[in-house]
């Protein structure tokens, strides 16, 4: 699995959910991280269509766009989104 | 023209923009310069930062002049994380900070340090048990804005300031940017105050960093020896002269500003209940800032149509790619729909009822237009 994570140096949800994705993705060694900074790799993430709001994650299963995670999402929620997501495999 | 935007920025009071052209003319002397006009000039500044901490009661304080907020607010969290990381590296935070704060915050999460983010209330009030459990021996920081400046929501600072008294080690900032000139303010308890002059109807240009004298900072601008340690650079001595005067208007006739903007807002609450789906998002704020949502319209067209009418007001960038949903106002309200079509109202004691009444003729002209 690939999630595509596009974040911004201005954006306090970004900055609220480090903490919970370093806790999260530490049980996920499947899942291939890319970082893309909303402001610098403008070129980059315009193929993504990025929405009004920040943090988005745009989720991949064998380069096939499955779900995007949008926003702040609480430790469980997340846990819960990418449980889902596993066990669609 | 109709300006509803004093949060954004101030015009200039008269008193200060004449200080500053007589200060250019007299004092134009580099205080840096050993001889008599640069000594002048050196007098003139240490006279302006004894008025500062005159009105703030601030006496145990360095006044570090910098370009402004965001100077000042990276010099305080930069500043000091960078000079006392072999104490620790965590740092707590509101979620209600401006970019410069934010912007900081994420800057030092990329170069390894932890940064916490409490949670708020029902009441936009950061979460206190949260605060009082987040505190570590390795917490070195926490910065928290006393009045946000999107909805006014204004923390209960007696309280935190109670819990982190527990925590010698822990330094207190604040980006006071939107409370000091707009509300009484006590300053004990903070080891680092941020401050702007263009909010306080003073100059572009120029802020501080207030520096409680205990407290170690890295600079962020080096410079050769300078009005301060922690700022290099050529002071701008008539633009520190300037926040000054501001200052000191800014408090001047304090109370009676502050009814005239109290019933200001009251009286535009009860004009904006004739709307129809107009709905106010926060309701305890400082009299200074109203924020509503115009429902049957998103914020950026009615801050467009308005602007046409030249009537200012703010719509807000929070943590959005679009100018047009207001993170804060989602977190306050739980609502998308509130957050995608609010408009930021903010008051002075310039503003006249009359003008009040021609921005409400307005909204309705442009509901109605687009309804």
């Amino acid at each position: 699995m690939k999630i595509v994570r596009v974040t911004a140096m201005w954006c306090m949800s970004c900055l609220a959910m480090k903490k919970v994705w370093k806790q999260v993705f530490a049980e996920y060694s499947d899942i291939e991280i890319i970082d893309y900074d909303f402001d610098m790799d403008t070129q980059a993430i315009e193929q993504y269509n990025i929405g009004k709001i920040l943090p988005e994650l745009i989720v991949f299963k064998d380069n096939i766009e499955v779900k995007r995670i949008v926003g702040e999402k609480s430790k469980t929620n997340l846990f819960q989104i990418l449980e889902e997501l596993h066990e669609t495999n | 023209m109709i300006y509803l935007d004093y949060s954004a920025t101030t015009p200039p009071d008269s008193r200060v923009l004449e200080a500053y052209q007589i200060f250019n003319q007299e004092y134009f002397g580099n205080p840096n310069s050993n001889h008599e006009l640069g000594i002048l000039a050196k007098h003139q500044i240490e006279k302006a930062s004894k008025e500062i901490k005159e009105i703030l009661r601030a006496e145990n304080y360095e006044v570090i002049y910098t370009s402004g907020a965001t100077e000042a607010n990276n010099l305080a969290l930069k500043g000091y994380a960078l000079a006392n990381q072999d104490k620790g590296k965590h740092i707590i935070t509101s979620p209600y900070e401006h970019s410069s704060v934010t912007t900081v915050l994420n800057y030092l999460a990329k170069n390894g340090y932890e940064i916490d983010v409490l949670d708020t209330n029902k009441q936009g009030l950061v979460d206190l048990n949260e605060l009082r459990n987040l505190l570590r021996s390795d917490t070195i920081l926490v910065s928290i804005a006393m009045v946000n400046s999107e909805l006014g929501i204004v923390q209960d600072f007696e309280t935190i300031k109670e819990i982190l008294s527990e925590h010698e080690h822990v330094v207190f900032h604040s980006d006071m940017t939107q409370a000091i000139g707009k509300l009484a303010i006590d300053l004990k308890g903070l080891d680092l105050v941020t401050l702007s002059a263009h909010k306080i109807y003073g100059l572009k240009g120029i802020g501080a960093l207030l520096r409680k004298t205990s407290i170690n900072l890295e600079p962020v601008i080096h410079g050769g020896k300078s009005n301060s340690f922690f700022r290099g650079g050529t002071p701008p001595a008539p633009l520190m002269n300037s926040l000054a005067v501001a200052l000191r208007f800014a408090y001047k006739d304090f109370n009676k500003k502050i009814e005239h903007i109290k019933g200001l807002n009251e009286y535009l609450r009860d004009r904006l209940a004739e709307i129809k789906h107009c709905v106010i998002n926060y309701k305890d704020g400082i009299p200074q800032i109203l924020n509503v949502s115009f429902l049957d319209l998103a914020a950026e067209h009615m801050h467009h149509e308005l602007s046409k009418r030249k009537i200012y007001v703010s719509t807000q960038t929070a943590c959005n790619s679009e100018n047009s949903f207001s993170h804060t106002v989602k977190r306050v309200t739980n609502s998308n729909e509130r957050a995608s079509t609010s408009i930021r109202i903010s008051l002075s004691h310039l503003t006249k009822k009359q003008e009040i009444d021609e921005f409400i003729d307005a909204c309705k002209e442009i509901l109605n237009e687009n309804r």
